[in-house]
């Protein structure tokens, strides 16, 4: 059986249930607890373990989605995730209070997740409130990460429409980085 | 043609004299303009008119376009594009009507200008790349679109290359790259001595970490 997983990474709130449940085939498994922490994310309840769904591909191939807990106090299990997945879907709360700062957090904890696979980062409920622009994410990003090659989308984590859009630019983008150099780019160490 | 200083209502935009005013060439004198507004940075606005359509007030400064035309019907040959540039300063109020993403007309007229052909200060031999991702959730794409971005996001390349790259859709190249232009997103980069054309294709790396997994998920969700 082929396997790929992919992470859905980013702070509580973000809507890592409501992107795995907008693109699973099976009823999403959800471990879900009553939220300790309504300070940082104005919710009834959060995911404190893990957020499980699948896509089939064929009979022996699937994806398989995992959204971890967006606490840092549950940062170990991210390390072990990590290990496994071929790259992430990062959402970001764009109504968040700092969310450029918690896109930059999760990119850095999770580069080497990057640097093997790749990344996508999913802006959410910018249709919410001012959050910063896209142009703003891009900007931040480059300054602080420079030469990484991410696609930020606007999406709304509840349609499956726009989440298929970001899982299939994170595959085709993890696939086009891989390919041969050009002829004007130095060859990849 | 003479002045045409007015106030927009409240104040918040003021027609000026512009050579661009009521030209006739469909999208191409649009794509100019934004073209040219965007490379000064100037706190322009610029109004299209396609035909006897609804106009949309481009505020580049906002990053939105105004119009009641959502673009579910986007006029892609118009005979006539009418173009005003506007003044605008940041701390007027926002033009009536809904604000929409600029992205998606930049997209739309940048696919549909030069009549399929690459914009006048785009070179089929320079090397370019992207420095973003347009907002596919929000406009309009086929599966091409994904991959040229993909391949243009990670791999600096030439437009002839793209039209060898992606033979099945060389005819959509030229408008992409206008598109990726108007967005603001292509970086011209300095040409460099030529080396040995080296076929891009997927390296070992990317069949170990997902072995073709694109072309097998497109098939799966039947994109």
């Amino acid at each position: 059986m082929a396997e790929h997983v992919v992470l859905f990474t980013g702070p509580m709130g973000a809507g890592k249930t409501a992107a795995i449940a907008s693109l699973s085939d099976i009823d999403p498994v959800r471990t879900e607890a009553a939220n300790t922490d309504r300070v940082t994310a104005d919710k009834a309840t959060t995911t404190v373990a893990l957020d499980y769904g699948e896509i089939t591909i064929g009979p022996d191939e699937k994806v398989r989605l995992y959204g971890i807990p967006g606490q840092t106090r549950f940062e170990f299990m991210w390390k072990v995730l990590m290990r496994r997945a071929v790259g992430m879907i990062l959402l970001v709360n764009n109504d968040n209070p700092d969310p450029i700062g918690q896109m930059l957090y999760f990119i850095d904890y999770f580069h080497e997740l990057y640097e093997r696979g790749g990344a996508v980062v999913a802006i959410s409920r910018s249709d919410v409130g001012l959050g910063p622009t896209r142009e703003e994410y891009y900007s931040a990003l480059a300054a602080a990460r420079p030469g990484l090659s991410i696609p930020i989308f606007s999406v709304d984590a509840r349609s499956p429409e726009q989440m298929k859009i970001a899982l299939f630019s994170l595959i085709l983008n993890i696939e086009s980085r891989a390919a041969v150099p050009s002829r004007y780019e130095e060859p990849r160490q | 043609m003479a002045d045409q200083s007015s106030s927009g209502g409240d104040g918040a935009m003021v027609t000026v004299a512009s050579p661009t005013d009521s030209v006739d060439n469909g999208w191409d004198d649009a794509a100019r303009a934004i073209y040219s507004v965007r490379k000064i940075a100037a706190p322009m606005g610029i109004v299209l008119q396609p035909d006897d359509r609804t106009p949309y007030l481009v505020d580049l400064h906002r990053k939105k376009f105004f119009s009641t035309d959502d673009l579910t019907d986007f006029p892609t040959h118009p005979v006539r594009v009418g173009v005003q540039t506007y003044v605008v300063s940041p701390d007027d109020q926002e033009p009536a009507g809904p604000a929409r993403n600029l992205e998606l007309l930049l997209w739309n007229v940048g696919r549909s200008s030069f009549h399929g052909g690459l914009a006048p200060w785009l070179s089929p031999t320079a090397p370019y790349r992207l420095t973003a991702w347009p907002d596919f959730t929000g406009v309009f794409h086929t599966t091409f679109h994904l991959r040229l971005t993909a391949h243009l996001a990670n791999h600096v390349t030439t437009v002839d290359d793209l039209v060898e790259l992606f033979p099945a859709d060389a005819d959509s190249v030229p408008g992409a790259m206008n598109a990726f232009s108007l967005l603001g997103i292509l970086e011209h980069l300095p040409a460099q001595p030529a080396a040995a054309v080296q076929p891009v294709e997927p390296a070992a790396d990317a069949e170990r970490s997902t072995g073709g997994l694109w072309s097998r998920l497109r098939d799966r969700w039947g994109f």
